[in-house]
């Protein structure tokens, strides 16, 4: 009996190793590990650009749909030696997992490169605000982006003229504007406190405005404290104070125990009179607007003596990555380039109606203001300043908290910079 | 300190009740009613009816999105799991049961501790173990870290069955002259035979829910199982936010749960019971 | 059983080995040393992606004793093993109370079957679910109070206070179903003739539970406890996408437990924090936390198998 068993085991294991149905991509094989689900507008345009890349210059393509999970199964390709050649996902998600763990090549060449079917080079056609935040001084860049997002404060214009709102620039005249909004039974911003995509917006934000681009990064990564002790974060502190509603109460009624739907459909509904929001907001509420719904977006606004640029805009790019053990290294770059051609950004606005990196090409009607000023932008800023890819556990553990704590009231903004200064050290002294 | 626990009146437990299921029952009513509204409907209100039984929803998610052959997938795998799964802790359950000899406990308390360990712990070890057995993004290495990892659990209670059939019966089929191996075989197993199909559809259920073993053990869509499909589903649809269509998803995918579970609820309920209920 | 005869301990010898060690084989292989590899990884510094590893010995061990967000971690691990234990062991002796007193047994089938159901259903599903049902504004739960006249109750379900108790009501609903079957069916094994002298000597049905049925269902409840222990330690779809974490943002820090905090470090959710050695010291914590309470239940936890 214990042989017969021993035969059925050995049987099933061998069964098992020859019926077992590997895929492993073939030599000259371009794969792409994505960040898109299958049905999904932007995996459609991918895939199109992909099927004609394959066409034209004669290789296979694996185009493997993972969905926003794929940098974490990614190990398990790598760790395992099977070839990646393409990666993508927002530039901070990259710089922070992929370029810390010096895992992706530098893409500065493929700037160089002349875009396939047409007469200028990568670097020409595309808007170097889409991604210059992520460009290191000695000029590498590890992510060449296909898509841009920015933020800002999104607002319905038809309710605007209506109630003859003005679109406002700096602090005083947002104070203004919560305050009009009030007096009409609005709630002047939605906002989510439980979601921490919301939370770290108007921190960052401030921080960027008051003391400029790369302040809040500085000092999350100063292990002595010592930049929290500028009097210029109290400053940021009460700003941040006067949003909740132990200050001047500018948001909305349940933000504490709102999440994710909930802020940007109460907005969308007509109950909060802003939204701050990446520029995927559009599309994503489109299906609840009522059909007067009139998309647009306005700049956090600018601090009297703040020392960031008032016309700088936020850059949140998503784009490919090369993988620096990729069999394929030219294949992908080549790839990079051709995706880069008008038409296909053409039909990234259209498909997708997210905005493109590229010159020259309108974006969709709700997306004009944002697009108008990353136009007129002289300066962009990385998502979060750039302490989610940077200091990941940080903005985690310390950023956030403190975060919520102030924008819950229960801090004020003394207590903010003084929070930020001690975290800052304890979290060092750890990690 | 002595505590006396007055009488709880039946009568407020059983409101309670009522109001347990009914709630359940709303909740899946409004799941279904969601389903064909539009997003903006949704948020109205939540006892507004749609304003048209619209089927767009629907066609939408079936259209584009591969659930049905997600489900086909889920079938096979999870179908083939559950059998091995018995096939493999049966055996074992039965002789740590009711043979004490040596090690039993030491072994028993092993597998006990073996269901409290987290996927995320092992699942890299274990993809990189699978990866050199070439059984990565194949439905045939899902089906076996699907086994492998349900074993702890069904050795436990299968164990907590066996419990309960008395010895004597094996103790008079010894005594008559009976080798282990029949004892096992033409005694314990018929005895068993409802034990243990209950077992299967309980690890059925178990595995058709999973998931991340699924995220990380396949790549390609065509072999994505039904858990992996829905998951998709709802990040793609979050994302243009369409939540109409997310709830004709989930209903799509619920009503084949519900219903396999109603039909097999009899089974179902005794499987839960092994080791508890009369054998 | 006769442990003692020579003879039987031959005779059996053959299944124990055919059946033991196959199987044990493959549990160690496939679980255990992976699980053993974990316990290595923890000893380093390490992202995941490649195998460049920085060797630190207990350091990740000594960091999560001083880690804020990980003790936060485990003290909600527990809360959600004794608040949620009580909780649902509670409910389901209750159910099990008037459940068994039901007259029509079709009745009591349908019910059993009503309060399994959401078991059945995907947790990524579910907490989505949830998460319309508790919305402030529009939720379900709110709504349906302010109909009903009770809007004082309608509160913010989602925010800082009550979340951890949002997410224990969606475990404690998915729970109940699934313990009570084993409870009901416990119940089924009682004689009735035990009821019957009580009756006699004029117990109430109150009585009737407290006095015959709890201390004759004590296995299956020290089982459910065990159960409980286990799972709420592990548990991971639900959390993970309950309230802000169904979009791309991380679990509440109030209702994430270790499991969750296991993925957020390794892996991530959209942080890309991606320490997995850290993560692995993690996991081998729990597994410890894990194994005690089993211990600490079973010992605790006075329990006799009773025959009839």
């Amino acid at each position: 009996m214990f042989k017969k068993i021993s035969v059925l085991v050995i049987v099933v294991l061998v069964g098992l190793l020859t019926l077992s149905n590997m895929v492993y991509a073939e030599e000259g094989e371009l794969v792409y590990w994505s960040m898109w689900e299958k049905g999904e507008p932007q995996q459609k345009v991918l895939e199109e650009a992909f099927n004609d890349f394959s066409e034209e210059f004669d290789v296979e393509v694996d185009l493997n749909w993972v969905g926003r999970d794929n940098l974490t199964t990614l190990k398990t390709r790598t760790l395992s030696e099977q070839n990646v050649d393409l990666v993508d996902k927002k530039a901070e998600e990259i710089y922070g997992a992929l370029v810390a763990n010096d895992m992706v090549k530098d893409l500065s060449n493929v700037l160089e490169m002349k875009v396939p079917n047409e007469d200028n080079t990568v670097g020409e056609v595309l808007i170097e605000e889409s991604y210059n935040a992520y460009q290191k001084e000695d000029g590498t860049v590890h992510m060449l982006p296909y898509n841009f997002i920015t933020s800002a404060f999104w607002y319905d214009k038809a309710l605007f003229r209506d109630l003859s709102i003005e679109v406002p620039e700096t602090w005083d005249e947002f104070l203004v504007m919560t305050e009009k909004m009030k007096e009409n039974d609005l709630e002047p911003v939605a906002f989510g406190l439980q979601t921490g995509v919301y939370v770290g917006y108007f921190p960052y934000l401030t921080s960027v405005r008051i003391l400029g681009e790369g302040a809040l990064n500085r000092a999350a990564g100063d292990p002595s404290g010592k930049l929290f002790e500028d009097p210029a974060w109290e400053r940021v502190g009460e700003v941040l104070y006067s949003f909740s509603k132990e200050g001047d109460n500018l948001l909305m009624e349940n933000y504490e125990s709102s999440v994710y739907p909930g802020p940007q459909m109460d907005w969308v509904m007509g109950i909060a009179g802003t939204f701050y929001c990446g520029s995927w907001i559009p599309i994503e509420t489109k299906s609840a607007a009522g059909p007067d719904f009139e998309y647009g977006s306005f700049q956090f606004p600018t601090f009297e003596g703040g020392k960031g640029d008032p016309t700088a805009v936020e850059s949140y790019p998503i784009g490919m990555s090369i993988l620096k053990n990729s069999d394929n290294v030219e294949l992908a770059e080549k790839f990079i380039a051709f995706f880069s051609q008008e038409k296909y950004a053409e039909k990234w606005v259209e498909v997708t109606k997210n905005m493109s990196p590229r010159k020259g090409v309108e974006p969709a009607p709700e997306l004009q203001d944002a697009y108008q000023s990353l136009m007129k932008a002289e300066k962009t800023f990385r998502l979060y300043d750039g302490v989610q890819a940077d200091y990941p556990t940080w903005y985690s553990n310390v950023f956030l908290p403190i975060s919520r704590d102030v924008l819950s009231g229960n801090i004020n903004g003394k207590e903010f910079a003084e929070q930020m200064r001690i975290q800052t050290i304890k979290h060092w002294k750890q990690n | 300190m002595k505590f006396k626990l007055s009488e709880i009146p039946k009568y407020l437990i059983n409101i309670f009740l009522a109001f347990w299921i009914l709630f359940t029952i709303f909740m899946f009513g409004w799941i279904i009613m969601s389903s064909f509204k539009t997003t903006r409907e949704i948020y109205l209100g939540v006892w507004t009816l749609p304003s048209t039984f619209e089927l767009t929803n629907y066609i939408n998610v079936l259209t584009e999105f591969g659930l049905l052959k997600s489900m086909v997938n889920s079938l096979i795998v999870v179908s083939t799991s559950t059998l091995l799964v018995l096939v493999l802790s049966t055996p074992i359950a039965y002789v740590l049961s009711k043979l004490k000899f040596k090690l039993s406990n030491f072994i028993t308390f092993s597998f006990v501790i073996g269901i409290g360990i987290p996927i995320q712990t092992i699942f890299i070890p274990l993809y990189l173990l699978m990866n050199n057995l070439k059984l990565t993004d194949s439905l045939i290495g899902l089906i076996w870290v699907y086994t492998v990892t349900s074993i702890p659990f069904t050795v436990y209670l299968l164990i907590n069955f066996f419990n309960t059939i008395p010895s004597s019966l094996e103790e008079a089929a010894r005594i008559d002259g009976a080798t282990a191996f029949q004892s096992f075989i033409k005694i314990m197993l018929p005895l068993a035979r409802s034990g243990l199909i209950s077992a299967g559809i309980f690890v059925f259920v178990m595995l058709w829910k999973e998931f991340i073993l699924a995220l990380v053990f396949i790549g390609t869509e065509s072999k994505q199982p039904i858990s992996l499909g829905l998951y998709s589903l709802i990040t793609k649809l979050t994302y243009t936010g369409d939540w109409g269509g997310l709830f004709a998803g989930v209903v799509l995918v619920i009503i084949p749960s519900v219903i396999f579970y109603s039909i097999l609820a009899r089974k179902f309920i005794a499987g839960l019971t092994m080791g508890i209920g009369k054998s | 059983m006769n442990h003692n005869s020579e003879v039987y301990k031959q005779r059996y010898r053959k299944l124990i080995l055919t059946a033991t060690i196959p199987v044990i084989g493959i549990y160690f292989v496939f679980m255990i040393f992976p699980l053993l590899q974990s316990l290595y990884y923890s000893l380093f510094n390490w992202s995941g992606f490649s195998k460049e590893m920085e060797f630190i010995a207990a350091n990740n061990y000594l960091n999560l004793a001083k880690d804020g967000i990980f003790l936060r971690t485990l003290f909600n691990s527990i809360k959600y093993v004794f608040v949620g234990g009580i909780v649902i062991i509670g409910i389901t002796l209750l159910f099990t109370y008037v459940i068994s007193n039901f007259k029509s047994r079709k009745l009591r089938d349908i019910v059993q079957m009503i309060l399994f159901v959401p078991n059945t259903i995907s947790p990524v599903a579910l907490a989505l679910l949830w998460n319309f049902v508790l919305n402030t504004r529009w939720g379900l739960l709110n709504e349906t109070l302010k109909t009903l006249g009770l809007g004082f109750l309608a509160k913010g379900w989602m925010g800082q206070d009550y979340i951890f108790y949002a997410a224990l009501s969606l475990l404690v609903w998915i729970n109940v179903g699934y313990f009570i079957v084993m409870y009901l069916a416990a119940v089924d094994r009682i004689p009735m003739s035990l009821y019957e002298s009580a009756e006699i000597d004029g117990a109430t049905s109150w009585n009737k539970f407290t006095k015959i049925t709890v201390p004759l269902i004590k296995d299956v409840i020290e089982t459910s406890m065990v159960l409980w222990s286990i799972f709420s330690f592990k548990i991971f779809g639900y959390l993970f996408v309950f309230g802000a974490g169904g979009a791309g943002s991380d679990p509440a820090l109030e209702i994430r437990n270790i499991a969750v905090q296991i993925y957020l470090t390794g892996f991530g959710k959209r942080t890309p924090i991606n320490k997995l050695g850290y993560a692995s010291a993690m996991a081998i914590l729990l597994l410890f936390f894990v194994a005690l309470l089993v211990y600490l239940i079973r010992k605790l936890v006075f329990t006799e198998v009773v025959e009839y």
